[in-house]
């Protein structure tokens, strides 16, 4: 076996984040190569420099013994590089022909529509994908788009396939299949880097898997040496489960939950499933932390409890109150609050001033009418409160919201929420983007406001984070509680094989013991 | 993402760096004034290639709308629409609306304006007059709340909507004046009786200048202050900036976009009142003269801000009455003053979008 492409010392960096760190991977001819890793591992970045859509800082790219300059997707392309999206480029209200006509870049003026059907029901049989190339694209299933998507890097020449995440789009049984046409690939002389984070699918592919953290490369194993147990322990690290850091308080027993969900059912944007009857509840004064790979429900979760989204069933009561049903302005007033997972789109107001966006938690309040004045000294207290409470820093108040950089902007958005007392508060990553110290600062800020009975809903990427200051831990796997642990009895490994497979069952027990 | 930010002019980019340091207010109106000197200037090259001179053109607007009381009274007259039916799109733009309608919002306060106006002309001046107002505004608030209502609940677009409602406000208006409104006694014209005394509006002294420019000033203060002190204001500044963030804020985006609709277009009808009881004094067809266009320049050159929406009124009015004037002086149609509006709306709204891109 030759080494196909081989990446050396690929470092990317943006501003203070380094997404790829000196990595550098080697990649067999016809092999299914699975990347692996949690969310910001650098999966996603290290496959955008390949395909030109970034520049790397440094390090070098060799496809096939030759050293490339990949500087734009064009040159990715033209070197045999070849990548299918989450979200697929295609236009839905033309037909197969048409869409797979406008990636070919040899056609003249006159379409020969005639070959480009021929070509398209030579690739379609050979690969057993069954499309019809005169359909139109909107009138296809997913599964079938993909594979219109692979059509069109085949018939374009490329040699090395790329997916990204692409078993997002597909139900179950669409997943072998399109495992099946990746060994088929194989078979003929494709090359396949495969981006996942399930275990499962990952084991069930590839020939060797490559794990990512943090930006750097974990290590690489084969197939034959690979172990659930292995890949967990490689993607999550030698974390030692640490719940000391933080002070906690007893609850005592026998109170009501602030927040009580039951069965609840919501669909995603795409209209498919994203909760499938998820219960929980979080006493006053507790913290729920929620482990899961994002794209679990996690998002929908917090959105149908604000009314944002609309529940399909289930209930979700709020001290006692149903709150299904009721307007987004009623459940913020009721007491919900949240720090939404993109604060710039959906927390604040981009082109106003920090000052007004501090005014933004008043909107839904009907302590002052709508042809009053506005408050603006109570606005400007939520940002000084803040930094006179905990020391952190804030950016002026006459600055557009526009002007700053993501983490200023999530310290506004933070101090606003928490600025008055409210029964729940749904809190989405809370310190991503932030600095060490500023992350600090919002996790004792968190606590104190657990400590004055509020309810929180803590999500997050950092197992570190919700391991240091959650009081349980829940685990969320495809719309469902799928287990829930205290952070002191728990271990990383169960959290992981939970989050990657939805259980952890005793054989992975003895398997994680073995090894 | 880093290629958005490094120059791609290095010419641009020296430009760029060189006007740095000058603070942004200046820097907002020297582009100003250079949108408007560029519009100036294509527009002499238009008038060259019709084999006019420029400077007699130019001089022909300003002995026309500045040169005398006459002129200047004149322009202010035209102010009282241009600022009304500016507002009639500067407020839905608030919450992120287009309403290209101020044409039909016109006509049906008009319309509602004019059947007061002839049912009650027995009534004093002091309370037909304040009838007319809420009856012109009643007029152009729904004839855009339709618009509103149907943006809101069944997501079409408003700006499509709005302008095929002005054809049909149109067609409304020449019915009724062929029809049940026509003049008994105006042999075969089409109009309306003539208003009685009591319906029209008091005028300051022997100019036309009625009392409809109070209205227009009303109106600017009022949304002066609406927009930035109220809570209201406010709310409508978050839609128009994120609507995503202000419906998870509790925000009702479905009754602002009505509201907002409904009040726009009662200020394009109050516009429609004022054009036929201080102006034509009875309905008649072409009374607008395409006051919600120009209001809708006004707005977008104003940038929707009140003390802009006054400072353009008053330009574009200058050289609309100018513009009536190029007919006698150098024999150009008075429309080609239309030329020279769109030239100075194109440069500024390009550099409104090269600031953005600064920005």
């Amino acid at each position: 076996m030759t080494d196909f492409l081989v990446l050396d010392g690929i470092t990317k960096r943006f501003g203070n984040l380094v997404a790829n760190d000196q990595i550098s991977l080697r990649i067999q001819k016809q092999h299914v190569h699975a990347l692996l890793g949690e969310n910001g591992a650098g999966k996603s970045t290290l496959m955008k420099i390949l395909y030109g859509v970034y520049k790397p800082d440094a390090g070098t790219i060799t496809l096939d013994g030759k050293l490339l300059n990949i500087h734009s997707p064009q040159a990715s392309r033209a070197a045999g590089i070849g990548m299918v999206f989450q979200s697929f480029m295609l236009i839905p209200a033309f037909t197969v022909i048409e869409n797979i006509a406008l990636s070919l870049r040899d056609v003249g003026i006159v379409v020969d529509e005639k070959k480009i059907e021929h070509d398209i029901r030579e690739i379609s049989d050979k690969y057993r994908f069954g499309i019809e190339p005169r359909a139109k694209v909107w009138q296809l299933p997913l599964g079938a788009q993909q594979k219109i998507e692979i059509i069109k890097l085949v018939m374009a020449g490329a040699r090395l396939l790329i997916f990204d995440e692409p078993t997002s789009v597909l139900a179950p049984h669409e997943v072998e299949g399109l495992f099946d046409i990746f060994n088929r690939l194989r078979l003929d002389g494709y090359t396949i880097i495969f981006i996942s984070h399930k275990l499962n699918e990952v084991l069930a592919c590839s020939d060797e898997i490559t794990v990512l953290r943090g930006g750097r490369v974990v290590g690489s194993v084969v197939r034959a040496d690979a172990t659930e147990s292995l890949l967990v322990s490689m993607i999550v690290g030698d974390k030692t489960a640490d719940s000391s850091t933080y002070a906690r308080k007893s609850i005592p027993a026998n109170v009501e939950p602030v927040l009580q969900v039951r069965d609840l059912c919501a669909k995603d944007d795409r209209n498919r499933p994203a909760l499938e009857n998820i219960s929980l509840h979080i006493l006053p004064g507790e913290i729920l932390g929620v482990a899961g790979v994002s794209g679990n429900g996690q998002k929908e979760l917090g959105e149908v409890i604000q009314g944002v989204r609309p529940a399909l069933s289930g209930s979700i009561k709020l001290a006692g109150q149903e709150i299904i049903h009721t307007s987004i302005a009623q459940i913020r007033r009721t007491g919900v609050t949240c720090v939404p997972e993109d604060p710039l789109r959906q927390g604040a107001v981009p082109v106003m001033s920090v000052e007004e966006n501090l005014a933004l938690s008043d909107a839904s309040s009907t302590q002052q009418r709508d042809w009053q004045r506005m408050n603006w000294s109570a606005a400007r207290s939520r940002a000084s409160w803040f930094t006179e409470k905990f020391g952190l820093k804030m950016p002026r108040l006459n600055v557009a919201i526009e002007a700053l950089s993501g983490g200023n902007v999530q310290r506004i958005v933070f101090a606003r929420e928490l600025s008055a007392p409210a029964k729940l508060l749904l809190a989405y990553y809370p310190t991503r983007g932030l600095d060490i110290h500023a992350a600090e600062i919002v996790r004792l800020a968190l606590l104190d406001y657990r400590d004055q009975g509020a309810a929180i809903l803590l999500i997050s990427e950092d197992l570190d984070e919700l391991f240091a200051i959650s009081d349980r831990i829940m685990v969320m796997y495809h719309g469902q509680n799928v287990g829930e642990r205290l952070p002191a009895e728990a271990d990383v490994q169960q959290i992981g094989y939970l989050m990657t497979d939805g259980k952890y069952t005793p054989e992975q027990e003895v398997e994680h013991v073995a090894s | 993402m880093e290629t958005a930010n490094s120059p791609s002019f290095p010419m641009l980019a020296t430009w760029q760096a060189r006007t740095a340091n000058i603070p942004q207010p200046v820097r907002r109106l020297l582009g100003f004034a250079g949108a408007f000197a560029l519009a100036l200037i294509l527009f002499s090259v238009v008038l060259l290639a019709l084999g006019k001179d420029p400077i007699a053109a130019y001089e022909q607007i300003y002995l026309g709308a500045l040169a005398d009381d006459y002129g200047r009274s004149e322009v202010i007259v035209k102010m009282i629409p241009f600022i009304l039916c500016a507002l009639a799109v500067a407020i839905p733009a608030q919450v992120g609306l287009v309403n290209v309608g101020g044409e039909g919002q016109i006509y049906i306060g008009a319309l509602f304006a004019s059947v007061v106006a002839l049912a009650f002309g027995d009534l004093p001046a002091p309370i037909l007059i304040p009838l007319l107002v809420v009856a012109g505004m009643i007029g152009g608030g729904l004839w855009a709340g339709i618009v509103g209502i149907l943006k809101a609940y069944i997501s079409l677009n408003e700006t499509i909507c709005s302008l095929l409602l002005s054809y049909i406000a149109n067609l409304i208006v020449e019915y009724v004046i062929h029809g049940p409104l026509k003049d008994p006694g105006g042999s075969n014209w089409a109009y309306s009786a003539r208003f009685s005394d009591n319906a029209i509006l008091p005028m300051f002294g022997d100019t036309r200048i009625s009392l409809g420019i109070i209205f227009a000033l009303v109106a600017v203060g009022v949304y002066f202050w609406v927009l930035n002190y109220t809570r209201w204001g406010y709310k409508m500044r978050v839609i128009g900036g994120n609507a995503e963030a202000a419906r998870r804020s509790g925000i009702q985006i479905k009754q602002y976009i009505i509201m907002t609709m409904i009040i726009g277009g009662a200020m394009a009808g109050l516009a429609g009142m004022v054009e036929v009881t201080a102006i034509q004094e009875r309905l008649r067809g072409g009374i607008s003269n395409g006051y919600g266009y120009i209001g809708f320049l006004v707005a977008w050159i104003a940038l929707q801000r009140p003390v802009g929406i006054l400072l353009i009124a008053a330009i574009l009015g200058i050289i609309s009455v100018g513009g009536d004037w190029l007919q006698i002086g150098v024999n150009l149609p008075a429309s080609t003053v239309n030329i020279l509006m769109a030239f100075i709306l194109f440069f500024i709204l390009r550099n409104q979008g090269m600031q953005k891109k600064e920005a």
